[in-house]
């Protein structure tokens, strides 16, 4: 799912030659190992799934709401406030390496 | 050269009041150790984490009262049990060994529940776990991705525990055995939208273990053992588990069969979804038709394919390292006429299917009469 959108805010991420995205950054590609290229990508994709967590593990509050979201031509995990629904265009800033919808 | 199962043994699983030594000494009653064992290949998930033990290697012989037999632990998260079958399935393949134990055990119910999940949750890549991703919050959202796609409807879904418990019901050695409703799922409380109470596997201890040999009952027909990636974002597909298309290739080659010749099977239900997901990676149903299918009946225990009549991961427990050996014994049970209330008639070929991690590392495994 690649979506073309624009935004003036940019995520971290690193780019492999053979096609993987990371975000957040990798110095090496998980899939084939070679060194990653630091990229910065549009903060803009769609909403793939998401969900809100009762039950969250030590040290986070309930509820915990978090998507998955399709950004450029790979996925990242995102924390929004709100209602949220599969398939919505989001914009996303990235504060202190985590990425929250706006 | 073949590989058989020759004895089981298994543990009434549920919160138990002993520790490893006794949850071994009440499954060894049934089983036939013989005094000749060339090996014992243990699988456990977290015991220092769980249980604050160490050291399994020196332990189970020990409570087995076998210290002369050489033991080793296999770690594959929530395979582990099942992994620790295939090794030894591996070892007297190869013709080194003639016989070895393969256990399963795990206590997970000393530690509090919080804590808990919170080891469950150190399977998930850092990035994730930083973010207070749990298997079951991924597992939320696979779900609602995946009832969007087909049109699973909450009741439709909520068949699948009601079934497990079914099952669960006619199983002496289950956790829970008394039955629910539709409605006792869907008013359960929400613990990940779309994701409730009873749609997810307890906490549980337990133990299963198997005598695998050159000759007995139950054949081992093929194996299989498929992997993917740690990071659940980085994968291509997260309706489909790559992982268990693979292992499932594998041993149905092995054995030389198709899906069609399964006659019955434990799927890896750590949430609901999971089980109709991974009938359809296995090939037992079409892409998207197996929640709709379950809910016509086609998996109960007098449906088409029975699936998990041991009650699942759901009724059954899921003690983590054990559960791929409890899988194990529900298929030998059934394969060899003692399933009691819940043996389903003329079963030869039976299948299970256990997952590590969230679908990283899972494993088939095919049993013939």
């Amino acid at each position: 799912m690649q979506q073309h959108c624009h935004s003036t805010r940019k995520i971290n991420a690193s780019k492999c030659d053979c096609g993987m995205l990371c975000i957040p950054q990798e110095i090496l590609c998980p899939v084939c190992r070679n060194k990653m290229k630091k990229i910065k990508v549009d903060g803009c994709g769609i909403v793939k799934t998401y969900t809100i967590a009762h039950v969250v593990p030590m040290g986070f509050t309930s509820p915990l709401k978090v998507a998955l979201i399709c950004i450029d031509e790979g996925l990242c995990i995102a924390y929004f406030d709100g209602k949220l629904s599969v398939g919505e265009r989001v914009y996303l800033e990235e504060k202190d390496g985590l990425i929250w919808i706006l | 050269m073949d590989v058989f199962i020759n004895s089981m043994g298994m543990c009434r699983i549920g919160k138990k009041k002993g520790g490893f030594e006794e949850i071994l000494c009440e499954t060894v009653n049934e089983i036939d150790i013989p005094k000749k064992i060339d090996a014992i290949y243990v699988g456990s998930q977290n015991p220092w984490g769980f249980s604050s033990i160490d050291n399994l290697s020196a332990r189970i012989p020990q409570y087995l009262g076998k210290s002369g037999v050489k033991c080793i632990r296999i770690e594959n998260s929530s395979a582990s049990g099942s992994t620790a079958f295939h090794q030894a399935f591996i070892a007297i393949k190869s013709g080194l060994y003639d016989s070895v134990l393969a256990l399963g055990i795990e206590k997970m119910s000393s530690r509090k529940r919080n804590d808990v999940i919170s080891l469950l949750s150190q399977v998930l890549e850092e990035n994730e776990r930083k973010m207070g991703l749990t298997p079951m919050s991924i597992a939320a959202m696979v779900c609602r991705l995946y009832m969007r796609k087909y049109g699973l409807k909450d009741d439709e879904l909520a068949y699948i525990p009601v079934k497990s418990h079914e099952n669960g019901s006619l199983n002496p050695k289950a956790q829970f055995q008394k039955r629910i409703t539709i409605e006792d799922v869907l008013n359960s409380r929400t613990v990940a939208e779309p994701l409730r109470l009873l749609h997810c596997s307890p906490i549980s201890d337990g133990c299963a273990m198997a005598v695998l040999s050159k000759m007995g009952d139950v054949k081992v027909m093929g194996i299989g053992h498929g992997t993917d990636l740690l990071t659940i974002r980085y994968r291509k597909k997260i309706l489909s588990f790559r992982a268990t298309k693979i292992a499932a290739s594998e041993a149905y080659s092995m054995a030389k069969i198709s899906p069609n010749d399964i006659d019955i099977c434990e799927v890896h239900d750590a949430f609901s979804i999971m089980e109709i997901i991974s009938l359809e990676d296995l090939r037992i149903f079409e892409e998207g038709s197996a929640g709709k299918m379950s809910a016509k009946g086609e998996t109960s225990l007098n449906g088409k394919i029975p699936v998990n009549t041991s009650g699942g991961l759901k009724a059954r427990g899921h003690p983590v390292g054990a559960t791929g050996l409890c899988q194990i014994y529900e298929i030998f049970l059934q394969l060899t006429g003692n399933a009691e209330k819940r043996q389903v008639d003329g079963v030869k070929i039976g299948l299970t299917h256990n997952m590590g991690g969230f679908a990283c590392s899972n494993t088939v495994t095919v049993l013939g009469k």
